[in-house]
This record gives C-alpha cells, structure tokens and sequence, in this order.
C-alpha cells in the first residue's frame, strides 16, 4: 500500500532536518485573530492549537494539535508542515493560491469548477485529482493519492468515512470561514492554512495588505452623503431570500456606503420575505444585486414579478463576471469586493476602475 | 330472430361449432353445457365481443359483422355474470344506463326514455329498490335491477351469463319466472346459460346443449333432464 | 349543495385576498382592473400578483381535480390520479427537456406549455397502454409510481449534465409556486382551462357508462378507445397547463374527486365535474391562504401543504375501503 510506504519515508522538501527538529523545541511567535469568530490558534512548544468554534452554538467545536514534533501520536495530532492537501472547499483554493502553494494540492472537488489555470493544468498532467464534495467521499482514492489532510466545507458534522480516514492518518479539518460574517473575517482563514504549510508569515503578510486595502477603501465613502439603496438575492419558489442585517453581505453593503433595504433585520444568515413585501419595499430601489442569474432573460424567466422592482431597468448585477472566479476568490479578495461595490454605488467615485467580480445584467 | 349458419367459435383453436340453427323471439333459450364447455364464449360471440371464426350469425336478418358497435346495443342487451362494483349508483340510475344507445351525446333522457325505464321498472317489480344504491341490493335484488336495465334497452334479444349463478332457491325460480313472462309478454328471445336443469326445465322448453364429445351446440326441443344430461356431461 | 358551493367559492376568494401580506382596499382592487394606476404600489400588487396567484389557485384546484376524476373513472380506480398515474411526470419530464436543453424557444413559456402537454399526453397515453396489459388496479398504480421514479431518475441524469442556470430554473420550477403566473397571461390561460373543462363536460355520457366498467359501456354502445383518448387528452390539457406554470401539485386530484363523491353520494359526472372543480378550488385557494398568512412565520411551498392535506384524507379512503 502506497500509503505505508509514506509513513516510513516522510517526505522533506524544503524544511531541512534540521530546522525541523529546532522547530519541535520552539514556541513560535503568537498568531492574532481579529476578525474571524470560528477558530482559534494558540502557540504552544513545538507548534500550535487550533480551536474551531461551532458557528452556530459559538462553543469549541473540536481541538487539534500542530505540531513540528513528528513522534508526537495521537487523534487530533497534524504534523507540520503539512504536504499533500486534498481541498474540497473552493475558498481554500483560492487562499493557497494567494499563499503561491497550489503544488501542496492533491486533489480537489469537482474540475468545473475551478478557476485557478494552474490548477487546471496540474489536473491536466494528473498532479491533481477530483474527489467530489465531502457527501461522498471516495476513501480509496483519497488513500492512494497519499493525500494526508482534507480541508472541507464543514457543516457542523463529520462527513461519511472522516473516522476510517483517521483510522489511516489521514486528518480533516472542517473549513467554518463561509460561516464568518465580517468579510476580513473569511479572509482571515488564509492563516490557518498558513501554519499548516508553514507559510505562515506570508499568510500574514498576504492578510494584512488585504486588511489595509479593505479599510482605505471603507474609509472613502464613510462620509458620503449620497447612499443608494440596495437589495440582494432572488424569488425563490414564492419567497425572496435575501441576506440578513447582520450577515456578510449587509456588513460589505454598509461598508461600501449603500443603505440595504433591510439592513435592520436580525441574524447573520438568511431572510425569507413574501412577494408582496419585497415588491412594495423596493419599487424605487436603485440596485440589485446577486440575482444569482447572469441575464435578464433568465431572470424573469424565473421570476417575472423581478419586473416591478425598482432596480430591473438599470441596476442589476450578479458576481457573473467568471463565477468560478468569484467562488474560489472572493473569500480571500473582499478589497476587491469591496472595490466593485463601490464602484457600483458610487461610480463617480473612482471613474477608472473596472468591476472585477461583478457584471451587469442585461 | 337469431340464425346460426355453420359456425365455429372460440379463441383461435375453436371451442365449439354448431351446424343451422334458428333462435325464434318469444322464447326462453337455456344454455347447458360442461364447466369450460364454452357457454360464456358462445354468449360472447353473440354479443360481438369476440368474432366468430368460421362461419354467419345472422340477427334479425343481418349478420352481426355488420351490426355496428352503435347499432347493435339496440338489438341485443347483455347481463354479465357478475354485477359491476359501484359506490353511489342508484339502481334506477343503473337502469337508466340502458337507454344510453338511444341518447344523444349528452346522455339526456328524454320522455320516451322515462317511459322505457319507468316500464322497465315496474316489469320486474322493483319500484321499491330504485332509489336505493346497488351496492346496498342482495344478490337476488341485483340480478333483477341488471335484467330491468337490459329490459330498458329494449331490445329484441336479451344474453344472461348465468343470471341464476348467487341466487338462492326462490330468488331463483323468481327471476326465471320473470324472464319467462318477458320473453312471452315482451315478444323477446332470451338465452341465458344455467346449471339448474331441474328447475330450468319448469320453466323453458328449448334449450341450447353443447355436446360434451362432438363439441357440437345442439337445440333440443322438451328435452328430458336425462337427455341433457347425456349429451352435455356424458 | 351546488348552491353552496357558489356560495363558498367567493367565500375562498376574499379569504384569500385578505391573507396577503400588504393591506390592499377594495377599492384598489377595483381599480387595479378598471383603472390601473402602475405607480400605486396597493394597485401594482393587486393586480401584478395577487390576481394572478388566486386566479392560479383557483384554476390549480379546479383542473387538477377534474383531470383526477376523469383519471378515477375512465381506471375505475379510486386512487388514480394525474400524479399517481404519472402524467404530472410526463409533463415534468418533458419540462425538464425544454428548459435543459437551453433552446430558446422551447424554454419560453409557449413552449413550456406545449411540452407539458405533450409529455402529459404521450405518459397518458403509455398508462392508457399498460391498463391493457394488466388485470389489477394496483398494478396499474404501481406502474404509474415506477413511471413517475423513472422520470425522476431521468430528470436527474439531465439535471448533472445541465448547466447552472438552466438547472436553477427547473429547479425552481419543480419546487412549485402560484406566483409564476403574470396577469397578461390570465386571458389565454384561461381560455386553455376553459376548454379542458368543457371539454370534460362534453364527456358527461361516457363518463357515466364507465362507471359499470369498460365491458358494460361497451355493450352499451361506447366507442372505449376514442373515449379514452379523447378523457386522456383533456387531463393531459388540464394536467399540462397547470404543471406548466405551477410545479407538480400532489393529491388534490386524488383526494378531491373523492372527496366530492363522498359528500354528493353519487356518480353522476355532470355533478361530479362541477363540484369538483368549485371543491378542488376552494381547497386550493384555502390552502394557499394559509400559506400567505404563515409567510412572515415559515416558507411551506404549495406542493408541500397539499401533500400534508391530502396524504392523510387518502390513506383515511383507503382504509374506508377496505373496512
């Protein structure tokens, strides 16, 4: 079996022996998390703890150790750094990407889906494999491809098959940063994969451009008095569901100086609104965004009550520039999402720029 | 009324023949023959519902592969075995069916129709069972609104399939009496297969046997009840 | 009881229109018909989806329950119905073709609607078909449940291999809703189910004669295989048109007519179509009031509230049956 052969010679690239067994002894220095609520990272001797946070119940879900210590044993034990990641959450690709460590990639969901061309071409010459969603996991496959870490959209419950791939020292981490709700806050995972493939001063690095980006950008239309109303999301079956007030894209709404029509709504996740309400609340709503279509056609194809909103002639638009683009990006660009947010509010703004996510519907 | 002219009948083998044979109206005809001897297809064959293999069946002097589907439910009525299964038909609906080929395509009931049904009704004497659900009757009640609706079909030939099958002794006598008195008062040809010879042979006088060895349909006159048994079951 | 059927229909109606989510006066009602003023958002309501959506649920409850009741009574079978039989599937599955297939003109509405209406003939025709070949009544069903999974597997074959937005659009369309309808479309739907139901009414004498069984209607003088061409193509014009634009909607045609027959004790089909049709939309106007009244609480597609109804009142016929 291929995997037995790995454990008798682990791998070494770029960490000599030696740093690795200076590593073991060390505590590194201390890792901030500032905006993310759902995990934690401690520095301990010989690496790190990491706490994931259940997002719902906001209690430590699970612990894991980190450690450059390879004689180290145990359930929850992952040893840096860590090769051979099979990553079936696309906003993780898209972070390694940024940390320039596609080639740690051993496998990933589903190939349409996928934006980066470097990953397309190493699934091309077969360095990278498609394993589908964490609903069904193929374990053999997963074993054969020596793959020794999953990264996976975690839904509060260990997927089919995660205990026998323990069983076979291979380790998962469920991925909670789609359930943050402060933009940098999803950005803010780029740390974690950092540590576990000990790149993690540019994870920081990388981070915090992207922190300064956010706030410049934050800061120009703080006080701008002109500020368009927004809706978001789309009729489904006979319900609109649309981001709640205290969610994600409300906070990227207000940050990017639009007032969204239901800004005042509790919760951080989803609201369903009857027709009837949605239509009398935005018959003059300037913009609308994320119909989740890319054209009108289609859009009223779906719902022909999307004509009596205020924003239909002129002011729709849906992260349909390349989707896969924005799925795999946009968790670890909010500046750019940010960026064409206010483009799209306020266009006299900035007039050069360009929508780099975003398009409009015709 | 009805005319046989050499025929053969049956599903593709061929179950049962019969050489010329003449069926008057005014007439009770009973149908006796071995379980499987063919009586059912013999009444099917009449009735149109399987073809004839070799041979003519004349009715009223055209034969009945002319007859159309439409034409024929006005020359000859149908009682099957088995009443159908119904929730919430009253049997004077139920009787009312047999005007059907006489209706217009909206199934309106006209004067002469309510006449039809309203003799039809008090010929078999069931006034009291007309407002009642069928599904509610006795067997014997049933098998007498099933010949009353054949009556309002008012045709000139009435086929029972075993009309006495679930009826008990006086239920039985009752409905052969009665279409006896049909046949006679009515002018009609009745032929209705049994198993009763006994009591069938009080109450008819012809009676279609189907030869057990030849396979032969033969019609005998005042047969004795050992003749029929002879040639029927022997 | 006709009588009070009339009576309770618009009964259903103003129900209905008062569970909405806005306060809309009569008299914008009106004038939203009469005197529509587009930049009066109680009027825009009230006739862009109110109208609409009552005149949905009117003609949802009313088509499927007659297309149930000719299903009933040309199978002789209780528990026959569009869905149960899998004509809604035919429909669904040649949806699913128009919509996935990403041609333009079969994925607009027009060609929605014919599709529905092919498939729903064409999967009509194939039970038609298959009540040739077997004997029982259960086994008709359990044809009709093994077309409906076949369709459905076949739905998800096209559903992988579709791209996201057409499979956004089915999806959303086989959730089911009566909001799809807009009000421009009214007239000439309404012209499609008028035709469907006085296309039934036209069947009153055949219908009637099926009752006995398909022999007796046939020595009765009933020409069955033009009559059952002739009732599978009007349920499939009912059955079409209404899953065309609102989804599958399960057991209305099953639990109404029967509903209606127990309550009328009788099988007359003039009456029974009637009823069935003013029953059949009454319950569903009633039972998307509710839903409009739960919508501040929870999201209960139609398809949804009309299973958790009609389940129930099912199993409770069938054990009436075999008591």
């Amino acid at each position: 079996m291929s995997s037995c052969q790995d454990k008798q010679q682990p791998k070494q690239d770029e960490l000599s022996q030696q740093e690795l067994i200076s590593k073991k002894d060390e505590t590194p220095s201390k890792v901030s998390i500032e905006f993310a609520d759902n995990f934690l990272i401690e520095s301990i001797k010989g690496g790190y703890r990491l706490e994931l946070i259940d997002p719902n119940s906001h209690e430590v879900e699970s612990t894991y150790e980190l450690t450059y210590d390879q004689t180290k044993k145990g359930e929850n034990v992952i040893h840096l750094p860590m090769k051979n990641l099979a990553v079936l959450s696309q906003t993780s690709v898209g972070m390694l990407s940024k940390l320039d460590a596609l080639d740690v990639i051993t496998g990933i969901s589903n190939i349409d889906y996928v934006y980066s061309p470097i990953i397309k071409e190493r699934f091309k010459n077969k360095k990278i494999r498609q394993f589908g969603d964490e609903s069904n996991v193929p374990i053999e496959k997963i074993v054969e491809s020596s793959t020794k870490l999953i990264i996976y959209s975690g839904f509060g419950s260990e997927f089919d098959g995660e205990g026998k791939l323990r069983k076979l020292g291979i380790q998962s981490i469920p991925n909670y940063e789609w359930r943050e709700t402060h933009p940098l806050g999803r950005a803010e995972w780029i740390k974690l994969l950092g540590i576990l493939i000990d790149k993690s001063e540019k994870a920081e690095k990388v981070f915090n451009e992207i922190k300064t980006n956010y706030e410049d950008l934050k800061w120009k239309v703080r006080d701008l008095n002109d500020q368009p109303s927004v809706i978001s999301g789309n009729f489904y079956s006979d319900q609109w569901t649309a981001p709640a007030g205290e969610s994600y894209m409300a906070i990227l709404f207000r940050d990017a100086g639009a007032n969204y029509v239901y800004e005042s709504s509790k919760g951080t996740g989803s609201i369903f609104l009857p027709i009837e309400k949605v239509v009398a609340d935005n018959r003059s709503t300037q913009f609308w965004l994320n119909p989740g279509v890319s054209n009108k056609a289609t859009l009223s194809e779906m719902n022909p009550k999307a004509q009596f909103i205020g924003a239909y002639a002129d002011g729709i638009y849906c992260y349909s520039h390349e989707m896969n683009q924005f799925w795999e990006m946009s968790a670890i660009e909010p500046d750019f999402l940010l960026a064409d947010f206010i483009h799209i509010f306020h266009p006299k703004l900035e007039p050069n720029s360009t929508l780099h996510f975003y398009k409009k519907l015709k | 009324m009805i005319a046989l002219k050499n025929i053969r009948i049956g599903y593709s083998d061929g179950l049962l023949h019969a050489e010329n044979i003449e069926l008057k109206s005014g007439t009770v005809y009973i149908l006796v023959g071995k379980n499987g001897a063919g009586k059912s297809t013999f009444l099917k064959t009449l009735s149109k519902q399987i073809p004839v293999l070799s041979g003519e069946i004349d009715i009223n002097g055209t034969s009945i592969g002319n007859i159309t589907a439409r034409e024929l439910p006005k020359e000859m009525s149908y009682v099957p075995v088995h009443f159908p299964h119904m929730d919430y038909v009253r049997s004077r609906e139920f009787i009312s069916a047999g005007r059907a080929p006489y209706t217009n395509a909206l199934g309106r009931l006209n004067e002469i129709d309510e006449n039809e049904i309203q003799s039809a009704i008090s010929t078999l004497g069931v006034e009291h069972l007309s407002d009642r659900f069928t599904s509610e009757l006795s067997d014997g009640e049933r098998q007498l609104v099933a010949i009353a609706k054949a009556v309002a079909q008012k045709t000139s030939i009435i086929l029972l399939d075993e009309p006495t099958a679930f009826l008990d002794y006086s239920n039985k006598k009752k409905v052969l009496g009665i279409l006896k008195q049909t046949a006679e008062q009515l002018d009609k040809c009745i032929i209705l297969s049994a198993h009763d010879i006994d009591l069938c042979l009080d109450f008819a006088s012809y009676f279609l046997i189907v030869d057990a060895e030849t396979k032969e349909l033969k019609l005998l006159q005042d047969p004795s009840k050992e003749e029929i048994i002879k040639v029927a079951f022997d | 009881m006709l009588l009070i059927f009339l009576l309770l229909l618009p009964v259903a109606g103003v129900v209905h229109f008062m569970s909405g989510h806005l306060d809309i006066g009569f008299g914008d009602l009106v004038n939203s018909l009469f005197n529509f003023d587009e930049t009066n958002t109680q009027q825009l309501i009230a006739r862009e989806v109110r109208i609409p959506r009552m005149f949905t649920a009117l003609i949802a409850g009313a088509g499927l329950s007659v297309a149930g009741l000719l299903m009933q009574t040309l199978f002789n079978n209780p528990l026959a119905g569009p869905y149960v039989l899998g004509i809604n599937s035919g429909a669904s599955l040649f949806v699913a073709f128009s919509i996935m297939t990403g041609i333009p003109f079969l994925s607009s509405d027009l060609g929605i609607i014919t599709n529905a209406l092919i498939g729903a003939l064409i999967f009509g025709l194939i039970i038609s078909l298959f009540s040739e070949l077997v004997r029982s009544q259960i086994s008709l069903l359990l044809i009709g449940i093994m077309l409906g999974s076949f369709t459905s597997a076949i739905v998800s074959l096209l559903e992988v291999s579709s791209d996201a937005s057409e499979l956004k659009v089915f999806t959303l369309w086989a959730l089911g809703s009566l909001s799809r309808i807009e009000f421009d479309q009214i007239p000439l739907i309404s012209v499609v189910f008028i035709l469907g139901i006085v296309g039934s009414l036209f069947l009153i004498k055949p219908l009637n004669l099926l009752v006995l069984g398909q022999n007796q209607a046939r020595l009765l003088g009933l020409n069955y295989k033009r009559t059952r061409f002739v009732i599978i193509a009007i349920t499939a014009i009912l059955t079409g048109l209404i899953t065309a634009f609102c989804g599958p909607i399960a057991f209305v045609g099953l639990a109404v007519p029967n509903l209606v027959r127990i309550l009328l004790k009788s099988q007359h089909h003039g009456l029974l179509i009637v009823s069935s049709a003013f029953i059949g939309g009454i319950f569903v106007l009633l039972c998307d009031a509710l839903i409009q009244s739960l919508e501040n609480y929870m999201v209960i597609p139609i398809n949804v509230l009309t299973s958790i109804i009609g389940a129930p009142i099912v199993v409770l016929l069938i054990l009436r049956k075999l008591r």
